[in-house]
């Protein structure tokens, strides 16, 4: 493995060789007229018959946004164009044949037309991304789908909860054909489930649909999951009739659950599920979840870091390590009576049992002062966490003491 | 865009001389950033019209320039994970084989990560400076160049095994 210094050197003369691809000479006249300045000489890059000219970048952020929102709004109230229009839409998109933007007007419900504005095609390109699900339809056939290909990624934009995104429901059909809903909502604004579930009777009336099982709203299970700080995602990965099969991301590894689901209308208790993936940060399992709903649980433990990857939290106080995988998970481990590990990808904490103890690791930006538990007791506790400056990480630890964790703020 | 209404220390001829003399540096430092020549002159273009037209009160423009373009850059960044996802990959520079390995590392590194290795290792920020620039405590810079440093290594380690 290189040496730091040697990573620092590499990246230094990496960064210095792509900075002198843009030389001096490549200044150009000051033109302030609003639109992108053409430069002295065409970049040996730029695609052959790509003759955009930019727009900034302000016009094209806002109009990507005004049009993702009525965009997907249009999808909703009309149905998801097929799957192969998406794909047309980001292929015609890539053959670059742009008029002004100007002529965006609002959100197009057919298939784009051949010259799309800018903002229309990066619209086309993320919807694309927005319904990569949608676009799998095709392959299903009239056979019910493989699980894997009922996977329903919800905030596909990857922005945390709150801050807006896009919500799919799942909808499987009698015969096995799916259809997926997407709708994007801004920050701050909630999900229309009464238009959704227009959508759905739309569906129905048409006959594209012959029986809708259940439709199944990733927002709340988005919340309660993630209020836990915990990186559990919530794949849906299978609604049939009788039977639910959800697998969660959570500490130690997957988890996969399968839940007896006979009334559609009434999926699952998310506050118990959660309550599961709360307890996977520990060294048990509680099995006895629900039993009015039998399921079966299966854990699927996920790689470990490098033994040599680790590093000392602190060693004065309480032993911890902190590592990150490939995947840049953070793990974290410690000897307090049962060793423990943990990995969570993208918080800015971790949660994790160890023992008789309750530790909080948290990631600093912005840096907690303080972090508050609340115990099923109703009681409260607060501690400062201990901070590793190098690392920027610290720990709190809290003694469960017989105790149900309710939830954690401060991180 | 192209609003007049503005201080009047900022002149045009005060932003035309800050065009001239620090242009080409902010499209280093943006494509730095995005790893898009291309978007990174608009970040740089837009960020001169957004100088042109602010109205705020500007002890030292150039910094207040710099700070826009990072900002915009880091947009633009962002906007390129969704691009890149649909998209066939811009053609890349004309590297070393060694350079060009750390600049596809480089390139996978989450945004915030990214962009504390470019200040600190490009423009030999120190880590308030970064801290400032990317608003953060200067803990939280010290940490991501250390993460991302820390990354780097590690992936290029695992090229070689």
């Amino acid at each position: 493995m290189p040496t730091m210094i040697e990573t620092e050197d590499r990246l230094r003369h990496t960064l210095d060789a792509v900075a002198s691809s843009v030389r001096e000479s490549d200044e150009v006249t000051p033109d302030f007229t609003g639109a992108a300045v053409p430069m002295a000489t065409p970049p040996a890059h730029r695609r052959k018959g790509d003759s955009r000219r930019r727009s900034p970048s302000f016009v094209f952020g806002a109009g990507f946004l005004v049009v993702l929102l009525f965009g997907s709004i249009g999808i909703l109230i009309s149905g998801l164009e097929p799957a192969g229009e998406s794909d047309r839409a980001a292929d015609s998109a890539v053959a670059g044949t742009v008029p002004p933007p100007t002529e965006v007007t609002g959100p197009s419900t057919t298939t784009p037309p051949a010259e799309q504005t800018a903002t229309s095609e990066f619209w086309a390109l993320t919807l694309a991304g927005m319904v990569d699900t949608v676009s799998q339809r095709d392959h299903f056939g009239p056979d019910v789908p493989e699980p894997e290909a009922l996977v329903t990624e919800s905030w596909k934009t990857g922005e945390p909860f709150g801050t807006g995104g896009s919500m799919m429901a799942t909808v499987v059909t009698a015969d096995g054909q799916l259809t997926i809903a997407a709708e994007y909502v801004g920050r701050g604004e909630a999900i229309d489930e009464s238009a959704l579930q227009a959508e759905v009777a739309d569906l129905t009336a048409e006959g594209t649909a012959e029986h809708i099982d259940t439709i199944w709203h990733s927002r709340d299970t988005e919340t309660a999951l993630r209020g836990e700080g915990e990186r559990a995602e919530f794949l849906l990965t299978e609604h049939g009739s009788g039977s639910t099969q959800v697998t969660v991301l959570t500490a130690l590894g997957r988890l996969v659950v399968e839940v007896d689901a006979t009334d559609p209308a009434v999926l699952f208790d998310t506050n118990q599920l959660m309550g599961i993936a709360t307890r996977m940060s520990g060294t048990s399992l509680d099995l006895t979840w629900n039993p009015d709903h039998p399921l079966s649980v299966e854990v699927v433990p996920l790689p470990e870091p490098a033994a040599d990857d680790w590093l000392v939290l602190d060693d004065d106080l309480w032993v911890a390590w902190v590592a990150e995988d490939e995947d840049d998970r953070l793990w974290v481990k410690s000897d307090v009576q049962d060793p423990i590990s943990a990995p969570s990808t993208d918080t800015r904490s971790i949660h994790a049992f160890a023992g008789s103890q309750f530790v909080v690791i948290v990631v600093g930006d912005p840096v907690p002062e303080v972090i508050i538990v609340t115990w099923d007791d109703g009681s409260r506790e607060s501690v400062e966490p201990t901070w590793n400056t190098d690392l920027d990480m610290g720990f709190a630890r809290f003694d469960i003491g017989g105790r149900e964790l309710v939830s954690v703020e401060g991180p | 865009m192209t609003s007049d209404v503005r201080p009047r220390h900022l002149s045009d001829s005060l932003v035309e001389d800050l065009y001239r003399s620090e242009r080409v540096g902010l499209v280093r430092l943006a494509l730095l950033v995005i790893g898009s020549r291309v978007a990174a002159e608009d970040v740089v273009q837009e960020s001169f019209l957004r100088l042109r037209s602010s109205s705020a009160e500007l002890s030292d423009p150039a910094r207040y320039l710099r700070r826009i373009v990072l900002n915009e850059a880091r947009q633009a960044l962002r906007r390129r994970e969704v691009e890149r996802r649909h998209l066939p990959a811009e053609p890349g520079f004309a590297l070393q084989p060694e350079l060009d390995e750390m600049w596809q590392l480089l390139d996978g590194l989450p945004e915030k990560r990214r962009v504390a290795l470019v200040l600190r290792y490009y423009e030999d920020q120190s880590f308030s400076e970064i801290a400032r620039l990317m608003d953060c405590g200067e803990s939280t810079a010290r940490s991501l160049v250390h993460r991302g440093l820390k990354s780097l290594r590690r992936k290029l380690d695992a090229n070689h095994d």
